[in-house]
């Protein structure tokens, strides 16, 4: 025991004491920084030493500097933030495409679908009304285009997610290389034996950012170092490598791939779950695809009806010449089924429709019945035309279209229609969509060309048996009005309960996304404040600290003044 | 539990926000009247608002169909209310006629008064409205009756029994010599098919009867107690023929030229309404006898014979027909009844629609207004205890 003793205990102490104000000022200095732990400096007494009297302590050490970090709270932290990540960008998504829905603005498609019918009542209040007549091609063509900017906007929600997802890959790459990265340094760093705190919050950051974009899980490996896989367990970080995600548009879908050694390829896209990730594909490739099914399967109900009821009747003008809408693929196979009729599956074989023929001045000169036979093709329909009226019209095949050209002044009209083929080739029809392409009615929906230029063929009556037709019969016009209660669109309802059923649909899958985001964000928030009790940095407790050190730091500094003066006294015996 | 600095910050953001957005929204649904902006707000109420808005629309465009459906039924009630008046004026006339103090000067001065009737009487079935022929059926655009220059052989008209098995149809034809209007009453007497059934003619509404007639699909003539004049009848060949078939063969100087449909618009769902009533309906009836046109005709030709008995059938038969024309009068009154009966029920309808869809889709402007404030209330507050925090620091002490 010598006064070394004491100066020695004295620097270590000052030593020790000002390592604990530096430990202090990190913690104050990055009391904003995100993911910090607060850190603490372990002193312990260094080994006494042993006198005959006793162990004599020897004064402070510095054992090391940990962080307050619990591992647990962090993973559920990263669990919670990939869901709450994964509906959070389910709701703001879905709420973009709940916009294009907003019924509550007068030019929505609900509002254009009543003034269509209404349009129809109105016509069949007065069938000879130019304007009436007017009116419902105006609101037709309003509606028309109201399903193709609905039908578009969803087509362009969806190439707009793809736009996202390519960065959204480009960040999880970039992320997981990082981690990669800081692994290799925090296992060289911590090879020493001691921790290294500030890489260890860095990395734990990168985790958090990566759950927030994809789903993952993760371990730590006794080296220090961690491993993070995908859901299903695919390997994205190994130590120091990372493997990388890609995607490819495959089908009009999204296909995520994992890029492993050697070139190996895996698709991953449906084990992927939680984080912006997953929500961008499911938005992407399961919702607005249903949206879209749901509106085009209206478009189409709504022209097959709309169009079987209408090529029943007759307008105020009769047809010189007329062709088909829609085209078959080959004029010499069955019309039943045809691939490229969107209503071929709407034909009844075995039964019949009328044609009847005026002589241009309003007599009715014939009327015949064609009936279509089991496995009739488009060339067997045009010769039994050709076959029934030689002397009044001719039919022909052009563009794999049925077309009529009346002979001289003759003009003709159709009806009675049971065999469903007028609609399903276009004939005296109303609404039209594109041929051979059943994923477009939406899209498609348009008016018949002789409708819009001449409101006249809007077919109000119907021809009697004798095949005449008077100028004030409605009939038709009330079927087709008749057509806005009856239960015949999408799922046995009627077209505005289905339309109706769509906004439902999604305005609950955004209010479900809304409210799962509410409720995981309470979670998370919780969890982040057991986390912020555990490691975040609080001021005062620091500026105690700062004072305690303070204290010790001068106290220390007396021991070393009292040492010195104890020398003093020493070396002044003389 | 350890309070960290930042925690407390992060507290008050969180806190300040969530009363910002609640405020916010009910900013919104004050500002605009509406409970929700967005379908996802609460997706039931905006799909049950717009099952309510098309409910609304669907009412009021029925509304308006019954507008038009009243115009056609006072339109057609005025008509048909004329044409009576024309046929009380005939039977004044025609009971005055018959009686036998009336000496022949008298009837040569009826006659013009007769002539005026059948003027008449034609400007008033023809009543058009906005261009459209109210009691044509669906020929809107033809006039009901149109005067020939000369007596012309009408279409037949069929009257079947029930459960007669005929579905031809029996066409008239030849060159009418006679002068005056008439009607040839044809019934079949033996059934059978066309070729066997055999029938009776009568040209005074069944009165007397012609018989020993066969049915043929070639044109038969036809005569009566009163002569041939050249009247011929063809039936085509489909089913059988019952005893009571009737054929009535008008003969007139006014040709029908309407049909036989009723215009129906539409007031409900599945719900139509009959809102004309036929020129021949009107001025017709079943046996053919009752043509209004013909009964003026034959009393005219009896006043011009100076036929006391000729008038007075005449007002028998003005007598049915009024019975006849009453009927119709009924349907249009019924009618006319069954539009404000549905005007009424769809008013309240609407109301109470109204009345539903403001409570599902307006904001309940008092309620908000409270909330509003104490939202308001409870913000300051927040604000207030929020600055406290923030302003105490250990520093301030240091």
């Amino acid at each position: 025991m010598s006064i070394n003793t004491l100066l020695e205990i004295g620097g270590r102490a000052l030593q020790a004491e000002q390592v604990g104000v530096e430990v202090t000022s990190h913690n104050i200095a990055n009391i904003n920084t995100t993911g910090y732990c607060r850190q603490h400096v372990d002193l312990v007494t260094t080994p006494s030493i042993q006198y005959p009297w006793g162990n004599q302590g020897y004064g402070v050490a510095i054992d090391s500097i940990q962080r307050y970090f619990d591992p647990y709270l962090a993973q559920k932290i990263d669990d919670k933030t990939a869901a709450q990540q994964d509906y959070n960008t389910q709701k703001t998504e879905l709420a973009s495409i709940a916009g294009l829905f907003n019924e509550t603005t007068d030019v929505g498609l609900h509002n254009l679908l009543t003034s269509f019918w209404q349009s129809w009542h109105d016509l069949a209040d007065n069938p000879t009304g130019a304007a009436q007549r007017q009116v419902v091609v105006q609101q037709a063509e309003a509606l028309a285009a109201a399903f193709s900017s609905l039908a578009d906007d969803l087509v362009q929600q969806r190439q707009a997610l793809l736009v996202k997802i390519s960065p959204t890959i480009t960040e999880i790459n970039t992320i997981t290389k990082s981690i990669a990265k800081l692994n290799q340094e925090i296992v060289s760093v911590e090879a020493s034996g001691q921790a290294a705190n500030d890489l260890r919050d860095q990395r734990q950051v990168k985790l958090n950012n990566l759950a927030g974009l994809v789903g993952i899980n993760y371990f730590e490996l006794d080296n220090g170092s961690i491993n993070v896989m995908l859901d299903d367990g695919t390997i994205l970080v190994q130590s120091a490598e990372a493997w990388d995600l890609s995607y490819e548009v495959s089908g009009g879908e999204v296909v995520i791939k994992w890029q492993g050694a050697g070139g190996v390829e895996k698709d991953v896209t449906d084990d992927l779950s939680g984080g912006q990730l997953s929500a961008l594909l499911y938005v992407r490739d399961d919702r607005i695809p249903a949206y879209l099914d749901s509106l085009n399967e209206l478009a189409q109900e709504l022209i097959g009806e709309v169009n079987r009821q209408h090529s029943q009747g007759v307008g105020l003008s009769l047809y010189s010449q007329v062709s088909g809408t829609y085209g078959v693929d080959d004029p010499d196979t069955p019309l039943k089924d045809n691939a490229a009729l969107p209503f071929g599956d709407q034909i009844n074989e075995g039964e019949t429709f009328n044609i009847y023929v005026d002589d241009g001045n309003g007599t009715n000169v014939a009327v015949v019945t064609i009936t279509i036979t089991a496995g009739m093709t488009l060339n067997g329909l045009r010769d039994a035309i050709n076959a029934a009226l030689p002397a009044h019209l001719t039919a022909s095949v052009v563009d794999n279209k049925l077309s009529l050209q009346a002979t001289g002044s003759y003009s003709f009209g159709f009806g009675n229609d049971n065999s469903n083929v007028l609609m399903a080739l276009g004939l005296n029809t109303f609404f039209t969509s594109t041929s051979g392409d059943t994923q477009n009615f939406a899209f498609s929906l348009g008016i018949n060309d002789i409708i819009s230029a001449d409101a006249s063929f809007i077919a109000t009556g119907q021809f009697d048996r004798q095949g005449q037709h008077a100028v004030g019969d409605n009939s038709n016009a009330l079927a087709l009005a008749d057509l806005e209660t009856a239960n015949v669109g999408p799922g046995d309802l009627t077209f505005a309960e289905a339309y109706q059923e769509l906004v439902s649909t999604i305005g609950l899958d955004t209010q479900k996304a809304e409210q799962q985001e509410t409720l995981l964000r309470g979670i998370l928030d919780q969890y982040t404040d057991l986390r912020d009790a555990l490691s975040g940095v609080s001021l005062d407790e620091e500026l105690t600290a700062l004072i305690k050190f303070q204290r010790a730091y001068q106290a220390a500094a007396k021991l070393i003044s009292v040492a010195d003066e104890l020398y003093e006294t020493l070396l002044s015996l003389k | 539990m350890r309070i960290t600095t930042a925690a407390i910050y992060q507290h008050i953001t969180r806190d300040l926000q969530s009363l910002t957005s609640k405020m916010q929204q009910l900013n919104e649904s004050l500002a605009s009247g509406q409970k929700y902006q967005n379908i996802y707000q609460n997706p039931v109420a905006t799909v049950t608002a717009l099952g309510y808005n098309s409910d609304l629309s669907r009412i009021s465009q029925y509304q308006s169909n019954l507008e038009t459906a009243d115009n056609w039924l006072t339109h057609t009630d005025s008509a048909l209310q004329n044409i009576e008046n024309l046929i009380k004026q005939a039977k004044e006339l025609a009971s005055q006629m018959a009686t036998g103090t009336i000496n022949d000067e008298n009837r040569a001065v009826a006659v013009s008064q007769v002539q005026g009737f059948m003027a008449e009487l034609l400007t008033e079935v023809n009543t058009s409205i906005n261009g459209q022929y109210l009691l044509s059926g669906y020929k809107t655009d033809t006039a009901p009756y149109l005067q020939l220059d000369q007596m012309e052989i009408q279409e037949v008209v069929e009257s079947l029994q029930t459960g007669s098995g005929y579905s031809g149809t029996a066409t008239a034809s030849g060159t009418y010599s006679g002068e005056t209007a008439t009607t040839y009453l044809v019934e079949i007497d033996s059934a059978g098919a066309v070729g066997t059934a055999t029938f009776r003619v009568s040209e005074d509404g069944g009165q007397t009867w012609t018989t020993g007639f066969t049915t043929s699909t070639g044109a038969t003539s036809i005569w009566s107690s009163e002569g041939d004049k050249g009247v011929e009848i063809a039936f085509s060949d489909s089913g059988n023929l019952a005893v009571g078939d009737r054929f009535i063969i008008p003969v007139s100087e006014f040709r029908y030229q309407g049909d036989e449909n009723s215009l129906e618009l539409g007031v409900g769902k599945n719900s139509r309404l009959a809102v004309n009533v036929t020129g021949r309906d009107a001025l017709d009836g079943s046996s053919g006898r009752n043509d209004l046109f013909q009964i003026l005709s034959r009393l005219k030709s009896a006043l011009e014979n100076n036929d006391a008995n000729g008038a007075g059938a005449a007002l028998e038969e003005l007598n049915s027909t009024e019975e006849n024309l009453t009927r119709y009068f009924g349907f249009v009154g019924a009618q006319q009844d069954r539009v404000i009966y549905q005007q009424d029920s769809y008013l309240s309808l609407q109301n109470n629609l109204e009345k539903s869809l403001s409570q599902v889709e307006d904001t309940d402007l008092i309620a908000a207004t409270e909330q509003l404030n104490l939202q308001q209330i409870t913000y300051q507050a927040a604000l207030l205890v929020s600055t406290k925090i923030m302003a105490l620091s250990l520093l301030d002490y240091l």
